[in-house]
């Protein structure tokens, strides 16, 4: 179990991550969610051993690794932009970290081709890395990080720079490979239906702290402040004199042919739904999602389940 | 890097000591020289007797007239190889280059048969041959240094200008031209500062009429004037400083960002397009390979036909040598890998330096410093300078370490920009997978940069084998050089000698073109 308390770092003098707490169980997979900027990066730079504390204590299994260098760590690392050894093929990016543990040439290359099945890059081994595609390279990345077999997978934006069939292919794959196999799961990105797709926790970052850690489902349902409702793309935010912030989550509001008289501002077609952008008789301008047509202009009636309503000035 | 910062420190000592040694102080030497007038003669008198007027205003002139005629005539065949696009291209273009890696001593002996009295055109001793000779050298800068340039201009500027009623000139005037000022500029500079400092070239063609700044001090040191030889010296110095500072702060003024073309170079079309531009490739390559090949013609050719007797000779005593002229095959080979081993070994040290520490101008300055200073005047400093703490101008190793001082600035060149394109994710990535640091260094760094370093150490080879300014001064009287073999055979009037001299000149010619190719091609399958 990886325990961070009160953990700060610094990068070049400013401090890009302030006293964050964060536990993560075995076999668990967290994922820290943020916008670019908000320290995330560095955050599990942090937990590698890449970036050092400026305050606070990271633990693994109880035991402080203050003094433990990278390369002792028995961590896997994923990054961004994959950082493969271009002087090496497919099979030497692979067999590297078991090549640093000792392990004898004939098991190295059993556990190296072992390891590029699990990413279905299977027979690759002699492939100069030069010559992959952005997708192939990604999984030889995975499958270099997933050979030592480390104790903890620390992946940074494992899919951030591919386009976006490929991605949505990549984390589905990536999500069963892990649950699969159990691995204590550190992930980092800015998209949030990477974070949701993947982890069973999701942290979300906001200027070097955390500003919600919650399950996926939990964190839409309750979002604890407007900038994280805001962030994960929640917009129904309204000023209610009585009982102040409300969030009206997008899922609350349906047409009802009983309910509050409202425009339609504007409507756009997303993913099989249409995109309503309404203002109600009582000026409230809301967005929500629904399967029935209505052009723009048109007079609905919505009503909104009281149950979707969030209090946010708690 | 940071934990590496103290032995850093260790790192820079041994390329500073070494430059301060062997480069620094010779210049402070030739300086000193200069300004002590040993022999009570007044400055004034110094000067006139170097006639020192008469060299410097040709220098400056023949490199002018050099520049002007390779940049005119090298534009075209510019044009021709970055404009468009054909089967073999980079073949032809990389076939362009092989005279500027030619030692000097080659390409004066292919001259001498070119231009020699009894060919067609004699014009051996004349202006002429000395500037034919440089435009022959440098036609390949002008291409490389302007044709890359061209290649990146985009299209659609020169589209947009005809859109606008420019016509085809006009279009070149206003566009591509002020577009390709710099590198005409940078091309410029660097043919004018070879032309400058033009030595064997000058030296074998020019007879005794013609003299640069470089081939004076080479004249006056043998008539024994340290003094002339050492002002002339530290006044070409002065004229080389100028120039490239005058350059560096032009160059800064107009870095501009320019939008450049995307996709593929077009295929000439149309028989009119194609008669030129391939018309524009035949005469270039004729013009840059024909005196090679008519070296190479010359070096079979017998008093009794054709035949290898000139080859075969150079095993046998020569009454010029205390040695034979294969023994100088040797010597220059056994300099070659020597001088390769020092300038990898030095190089190497302060490319990691350099690429570890971003910003150390003094450092980058000092090491790049021979490559602006003359060969003559490395050689002349080391026989006035090198006799302190101990006389080691009679050393075996006097030689090497000349030629390393040349070539340091090759080895550091090709290996600094590998050493930072290295991105510190590479090592964080191995140290995550259970690299310590010193294993980082030997698994990542040193691998990625040793083929830079091994195309260095190529380059260093080359340039010792082909050295002949520096070594003119320095090499013993019983380790000839190949290159100081080949001019004293050339110096000497016999058809024998002359025979020899062209069978050696072959030889230099092949090795050096070998050993440039086969960097090339290293480099070429890094890509």
């Amino acid at each position: 179990m990886l325990e961070l308390r009160n953990v700060s770092a610094a990068l070049g003098g400013v401090t890009i991550v302030h006293e964050i707490d964060l536990a993560v169980a075995d076999g668990e997979i967290v994922a820290l969610l943020g916008p670019s900027g908000s320290g995330k990066s560095t955050l599990l730079r942090v937990i590698a051993g890449l970036v050092p504390l400026t305050g606070g204590v990271v633990t693994w299994a109880g035991k402080d690794l203050a003094g433990v260098p990278p390369h002792l760590r028995d961590f896997g690392f994923m990054f961004q932009d994959y950082a493969l050894f271009p002087h090496r093929s497919v099979g030497g990016n692979v067999g590297f970290g078991l090549e640093m543990q000792g392990v004898p040439d004939d098991q190295l290359a059993s556990k190296v081709r072992t390891a590029l099945d699990w990413v279905g890059l299977s027979g690759m081994e002699d492939r100069a890395v030069t010559s992959l595609s952005g997708g192939e390279q990604q999984r030889v990345a995975l499958a270099r990080a997933l050979a030592p077999e480390p104790r903890l997978l620390l992946l940074d934006e494992p899919v951030g720079s591919l386009d976006r069939e490929l991605r949505t292919r990549l984390i589905d794959e990536l999500a069963d490979m892990l649950r699969e196999r159990d691995l204590t799961t550190i992930v980092v990105t800015h998209d949030q239906g990477e974070a949701f797709g993947l982890a069973g926790r999701v942290a979300i970052m906001r200027t070097g702290r955390i500003a919600a850690c919650a399950t996926p489902d939990n964190l839409w349902r309750e979002p604890p402040d407007e900038w994280t409702a805001r962030f994960l793309g929640m917009t129904n935010i309204i000023d209610d004199p009585e009982r102040g912030k409300l969030l009206i989550r997008p899922e609350a509001i349906s047409i009802d042919p009983h309910g509050e008289a409202a425009t339609v501002d504007s409507v756009s077609f997303d993913e099989g739904r249409y995109r309503l952008a309404i203002t109600t008789a009582s000026g409230r301008r809301l967005t929500f999602t629904t399967a029935t047509r209505v052009t723009a202009g048109s007079k609905i009636r919505v009503s909104i389940d009281p149950s979707g309503i969030v209090d946010l000035s708690r | 890097m940071d934990p590496d910062r103290r032995s850093l420190r260790w790192l820079i000592a041994i390329p500073t000591l070494f430059l301060a040694y062997f480069f620094v102080y010779p210049l402070v030497s030739i300086l000193w020289v200069s300004l002590t007038t040993g022999d009570g003669r007044p400055w004034a008198e110094v000067l006139q007797t170097a006639r020192i007027g008469r060299v410097a205003w040709f220098s400056v002139w023949q490199a002018t007239a050099s520049t002007i005629l390779t940049v005119t005539l090298g534009l075209p065949v510019a044009w021709a190889f970055s404009r468009f696009d054909f089967p073999g291209r980079r073949l032809l273009r990389a076939a362009m280059t092989i005279p500027f890696v030619m030692p000097t001593v080659v390409v004066a002996a292919a001259f001498m048969v070119l231009f020699g009295r009894t060919s067609a055109f004699p014009l051996l001793e004349t202006v002429w041959i000395i500037l034919i000779a440089h435009v022959f050298y440098n036609l390949a800068v002008v291409v490389r240094v302007v044709g890359g340039m061209w290649e990146s201009v985009d299209d659609r500027l020169v589209q947009a200008a005809r859109t606008m009623g420019a016509n085809r000139w006009k279009a070149f005037r206003t566009v591509t031209l002020p577009l390709l000022r710099p590198a005409i500029a940078a091309a410029g500079a660097i043919v004018f500062l070879f032309s400058f400092t033009s030595f064997g070239v000058v030296l074998l063609l020019g007879g005794i009429r013609y003299s640069t700044i470089e081939v004076a001090v080479w004249r006056r040191y043998f008539l024994l004037d340290l003094q002339g030889a050492a002002t002339l010296a530290v006044i070409q110095l002065i004229g080389v400083t100028a120039v490239l500072t005058v350059y560096a702060r032009w160059q800064r003024k107009r870095q501009t960002q320019q939008s450049v073309r995307a996709g593929r170079l077009p295929a000439p079309i149309g028989w009119k397009q194609r008669t030129i531009v391939f018309g524009i490739i035949g005469l270039a390559l004729i013009a840059e390979l024909g005196p090679l090949v008519t070296l190479v013609l010359r070096s079979f050719t017998t008093a009794d036909g054709f035949g290898f007797s000139n080859y075969t000779a150079l095993t046998a005593p020569d009454s010029a040598f205390l040695v034979t002229p294969a023994t100088a095959i040797g010597n220059s080979l056994q300099f070659g890998l020597a001088s390769m081993a020092l300038a990898v070994f030095v190089g190497g040290l302060a490319s990691i330096v350099i690429a570890a520490r971003r910003n150390s101008t003094w450092f980058d300055t000092l090491l790049m410093l021979p490559l602006g200073t003359s060969a003559v005047t490395i050689g002349f400093g080391f026989v006035i300078a090198l006799d302190w703490p101990i006389d080691l101008r009679t050393s075996v190793l006097l030689v090497p370490i000349a030629h390393a001082l040349v070539a340091i600035p090759f080895v550091v060149r090709t290996t600094v920009p590998v050493l930072a394109s290295i991105r510190n994710h590479l090592r964080e990535a191995a140290a995550t997978l259970g690299a310590s640091p010193r294993q980082v260094l030997r698994k990542i760094d040193f691998p990625i940069a040793a083929k830079a370093l091994a195309a260095g150490g190529g380059l260093a080879f080359a340039v010792s084998l082909g050295e002949f300014g520096a070594t003119s001064f320095i090499a013993r009287p019983n380790a000839p050089t190949l290159p100081v073999a080949i001019f004293r055979f050339l110096a000497r009037p016999a058809e024998a000698s002359f025979g020899k001299a062209m069978a050696m000149s072959t030889i230099l010619m092949l090795v050096t073109a070998v050993v440039i190719l086969a960097i090339d091609g290293y480099r070429a399958g890094d890509l």
